[in-house]
């Protein structure tokens, strides 16, 4: 037989095959990719949540348009409340008629 | 399963995952890309999962996801690796214990994954029972198939180390 030629008739014994089972060598994960996998597996979370959380952020939205839309009119109310162009016969324009009184430059003129 | 109960699974189990991947790649890399692949599969059940049964299911979802990853690259090889073995001028040493783990690799799934728990996690008759639903009996007879299924696939080599038959 050739030097190097498997010798095929002979069977693994089993206290062998035994041993090497027992004493199959360990070998680790490096860090790096330990982190990859977290990382890789957290989209897939975030994905999850957003999918349960969808109806309740839809609720939220509704509910700050609507909060939006009360201020808007309780501004517009309080606008057209005050405002003086709005309402022409009001203290401030009767005041500013009296500042250019003309009876008053005639006072100081003489 | 819940988000946090994985991530310390993940932490204890990796390395026995990392190991039971690399009997069917060459590259460690490929091992890597494999077990984030069956991790995000994995993941995606999370609610389905019951942790005492958890490692079982990861080791099938490993299994399948190296098996299907094999049969892609066999499809998309351009030479048979034999050829890429011709071409380096020297063969690298192969490891004493290559043999073996390719013939794991070879193994049915169940058979697979029980000689893995029993040999390299170093579970109990007991914890593999409970974790593959299987009775005791049913396990030790997994075993001794296994062993017989192992040593019909390895030969021995003159100088004693052991070999795939081809």
């Amino acid at each position: 037989m050739k030097k190097g030629t498997p010798n095929i008739n002979k069977v693994l014994p089993a206290e062998i095959l035994e041993g090497i089972l027992n004493s199959l060598p360990r070998k680790e994960l490096p860090s790096y990719v330990e982190a990859r996998v977290l990382a890789a597996v957290h989209p897939v979370q975030s994905k999850t949540i957003m999918a349960i959380s969808r109806p309740k952020q839809a609720f939220q939205w509704a509910a700050l348009s609507m909060a939006a839309c009360v201020f808007a009119m309780l501004g517009a109310l309080m606008a057209s409340w005050v405002n003086p162009a709005s309402h022409p016969g009001t203290q401030t324009s009767e005041h500013h008629v009296d500042i250019y009184d003309p009876g008053l430059l005639d006072y100081f003129i003489e | 399963m819940s988000p946090d109960q994985f991530e310390q699974f993940f932490r204890r189990y990796k390395n026995n995952l990392y190991v039971y991947l690399l009997r069917f790649v060459e590259i460690d890399d490929d091992a890597q890309d494999l077990l984030q692949d069956s991790c995000i599969a994995f993941y995606k059940k999370l609610d389905e999962i019951k942790p005492e049964t958890a490692i079982n299911y990861m080791y099938k979802i490993a299994h399948n996801t190296a098996l299907n990853w094999t049969k892609q690259r066999r499809r998309f090889l351009l030479k048979p690796s034999s050829d890429f073995e011709r071409i380096a001028d020297k063969p690298a040493p192969k490891d004493h214990y290559e043999a073996v783990n390719k013939a794991i690799a070879m193994l049915p799934s169940k058979l697979a994954r029980v000689v893995h728990m029993y040999y390299y996690d170093k579970l109990s008759y007991k914890e593999i029972s409970s974790q593959t639903g299987k009775s005791i009996k049913a396990i030790d007879s997994m075993l001794n198939r296994a062993r017989t299924k192992l040593r019909k696939r390895i030969i021995m080599h003159e100088d004693g180390s052991p070999m795939l038959k081809s």
